[in-house]
């Protein structure tokens, strides 16, 4: 059986990713007050610095030079921007988080965090009927493998990204598919975070905090 | 038949078309629909135009934009799509728009690129370095950026309904809904949002 997610390299790489819904600049308009950059965290808006706003934002994906993205981690990101207490601040405010996919602790990671998407699906095509675009109408931003497509459109609808993926596995299960990375949720799950960093470099969702009592 | 002076919404998030089938999908709550290519026409049409902006947006605009495109007679869609629950109107009638607001939640899509100095009423919303796919009034852009909380209209209503109250603003329920039915317009037709089922 063909898997269809992405398998996970044999010594996972730890991710730094980002987390929270992007809002933007907010200038006050008074002329006095600094502007900062804002970011919804589960039910609070958390204003940011400019460092602290650079530090998140590259965290959603570097690119190598062929321009593809490539995993963000720690080590990395600090070859950018060297400011460990920028570093700690954001982490330390659940503004970033490290997850190492195919972990135990993964699962912990999972079941903390909401996957939210920003953009609308394109559907396949006739060429490629295995391969489903994601952006907005006429602007295809990033193209998913089906299971991945399926989790990136079902996911916000769980209370977190552990339950989409114990839930996608039992619609998977329930259609008679067999691949072990989709009748797995341990499997699943290693298989959409080692496609975070193609997912967040390209906006076409976020991550979010679970809000506790919100389905 | 459809009241050509009814407000009328789209309903769900789209998924694209899908070979080979060649059929648009549209995902409502925990289901897909599937609707033809004349149907994703009249669908797209219902969000309305982003130059109208937050005014209401009619089954007879739909009527009309549809002749005027080209496709097939869109009544009989429109009241199809409404039964399947792709479309929503909603008539004068004294708890429609409460019905509505309390069925639906709204859904931000894109990132926020945020507002200026100059204009600090006006929010971009878009993707990081490129132009703006939507400029926002101070409203609209609220409602965006809580979208992904609020378990329904109605319960952005009621946040309303108290920052109103604790501004001593006199406002009525009318009133305050109007005002969000026009916010929730100008980001479906500026596409930076869509609406689906409310949330438990």
């Amino acid at each position: 059986m063909k898997r269809l997610f992405r398998r996970p390299t044999s010594r996972a790489t730890t991710l730094l990713v980002p987390v929270g819904h992007g809002l933007g600049a907010f200038h006050a308009g008074d002329g006095v007050t600094a502007p900062v950059q804002q970011v919804r965290v589960g039910a609070e808006m958390v204003d940011l610095s400019d460092t602290e706003f650079l530090l998140w934002s590259l965290a959603h994906g570097l690119v190598d030079e062929g321009g593809r993205p490539t995993p963000c981690t720690s080590g990395e990101l600090r070859t950018y921007v060297d400011e460990p207490a920028v570093f700690r601040s954001l982490s330390e405010r659940g503004l970033l988080a490290e997850v190492t996919p195919g972990t135990s602790e993964s699962v912990g990671f999972a079941a903390a965090h909401r996957l939210l998407p920003l953009a609308v699906g394109l559907g396949n095509s006739a060429r490629e009927p295995w391969q489903f675009s994601v952006g907005l109408l006429e602007s295809p931003l990033a193209q998913l493998t089906a299971p991945l497509f399926d989790v990136w459109q079902w996911a916000h609808l769980s209370p977190d990204l552990w339950t989409a993926c114990r839930e996608a596995v039992a619609v998977a299960r329930s259609a008679g598919i067999d691949a072990p990375d989709q009748i797995d949720p341990e499997q699943t799950l290693a298989g959409v975070l080692t496609a975070l960093p193609q997912l967040l470099a390209s906006r076409i969702c976020c991550l979010d905090v679970r809000i506790a009592g919100l389905r | 038949m459809t009241d050509r002076t009814h407000a009328v919404f789209p309903i769900g998030h789209y998924m694209g078309e899908r070979h080979p089938e060649r059929r648009h999908v549209i995902r409502i709550g925990l289901e897909h629909r599937t609707v033809t290519e004349d149907e994703f026409g009249v669908w797209v049409l219902a969000h309305g135009l982003p130059a109208a902006g937050g005014r209401t947006w009619t089954v007879g605009h739909v009527l009309d934009l549809a002749a005027e495109s080209g496709l097939p007679p869109a009544a009989d869609m429109i009241h199809t799509m409404r039964g399947a629950g792709l479309l929503a109107t909603l008539g004068p009638a004294d708890g429609e728009a409460l019905r509505f607001a309390r069925s639906y939640r709204l859904d931000p899509l894109l990132v926020g690129i945020g507002n200026s100095e100059d204009e600090p009423d006006r929010y971009q919303v878009g993707w990081p370095g490129a132009p703006a796919v939507a400029v926002l009034d101070a409203s609209s852009y609220e409602l965006w950026q809580w979208g992904h909380v609020a378990p329904s209209l109605w319960h952005t209503h009621q946040v309303r309904e108290r920052v109103a109250a604790d501004l001593g603003e006199q406002a009525t329920v009318t009133g305050l809904l109007d005002g969000l039915l026009g916010d929730v317009r100008e980001l479906l037709a500026a596409c930076c949002a869509y609406l689906d089922l409310s949330r438990q």
